[in-house]
């Protein structure tokens, strides 16, 4: 899979728990998922769920604690793949 | 002092049912803190209260030191819920429920952590917001503070520093008197249609204002 994908498909699960929508029509690299999407640490725990789901991975706490921006997520995926 | 505050409405739809969403309780509750929410009448409001007190620890111990874990589970909460602990670092915990309503069950939880004395303990509430939630709960606390320091709450300032690497690019909130920091350890909170506060003591301040 490539990055291009990883990252659409990041974005995508990200999206329903985005509480700044409008962030979401400028998502780059960069983002903070916390700072800027606004998602929550509660939702973030869904987040992780569902990027396990997805791309079939495990992630442990120490993993999603180091995830800060949506890079940072599509980082995560590709090291595990 | 270090505090952190974290509020949850219980009404919210991402906070209903969640008791029963197993891999998502299994990722957040460690297992002793599991058998007691299940063992709750309220399992729903029995698991939003350690979390929320897991938040709140979370957001004492980044005081400390800024690389704290955020991870739920990092975090054990005692059975009675007087207590929550992140490695040797133990903190008091106050959660907050108000009276149960005629659903039977209370509208949030408001879980305080805090070190120090426990006759020290902040000052603390949580409510409904007004429509800008952060205004809110910005302001409830700015009213707290200036009632503690006997001055006009328009003195007082809520900042945020910015931070590269911490969770949103900003540091803990903190307290300014006419533009100029105060020591007492601050915390806000909000969620759904609650907002919440915390502070430590800033009368020692009183003699100066």
């Amino acid at each position: 899979m490539m990055q291009t994908e990883v990252f659409e498909k990041v974005v995508g699960i990200l999206k329903p728990f985005v509480r700044e929508p409008e962030a979401l029509e400028r998502v780059g690299p960069d983002t903070s998922i916390l700072g800027d999407l606004k998602v929550n640490s509660a939702r973030l725990v869904d987040v992780v769920l569902e990027m396990e789901d997805a791309f079939g991975i495990a992630i442990s706490d120490e993993e999603a604690d180091s995830v800060r921006s949506v890079g940072d997520a599509v980082s995560l995926v590709l090291r595990k793949r | 002092m270090i505090v952190g505050n974290d509020v949850v409405d219980l009404d919210d739809p991402e906070a209903r049912g969640a008791a029963r969403r197993d891999r998502f309780v299994r990722r957040i509750l460690r297992p002793a803190e599991r058998r007691a929410v299940e063992a709750s009448s309220d399992p729903d409001a029995a698991l939003w209260a350690r979390f929320a007190a897991k938040e709140a620890a979370y957001k004492a111990a980044v005081r400390l030191h800024g690389g704290a874990p955020s991870a739920p589970a990092a975090y054990e909460v005692a059975e009675d819920l007087a207590w929550v602990r992140l490695h040797a670092l133990r903190l008091h915990l106050v959660v907050e429920t108000p009276a149960p309503r005629a659903s039977g069950r209370p509208a949030f939880v408001h879980a305080v952590a805090f070190s120090g004395d426990w006759d020290d303990r902040p000052r603390f509430a949580a409510g409904p917001h007004r429509g800008d939630p952060g205004a809110d709960a910005r302001s409830l606390l700015a009213e707290s503070a200036a009632a503690s320091l006997g001055c006009d709450p328009s003195r007082l300032r809520i900042v945020r520093d910015p931070i590269a690497g911490s969770w949103d690019g900003f540091g803990p909130p903190r307290l300014h008197l006419d533009g100029l920091p105060l020591p007492a350890p601050v915390s806000l909170s909000h969620h759904g249609r609650f907002v919440a506060y915390a502070h430590g003591a800033v009368a020692q301040r009183r003699r100066h204002v």
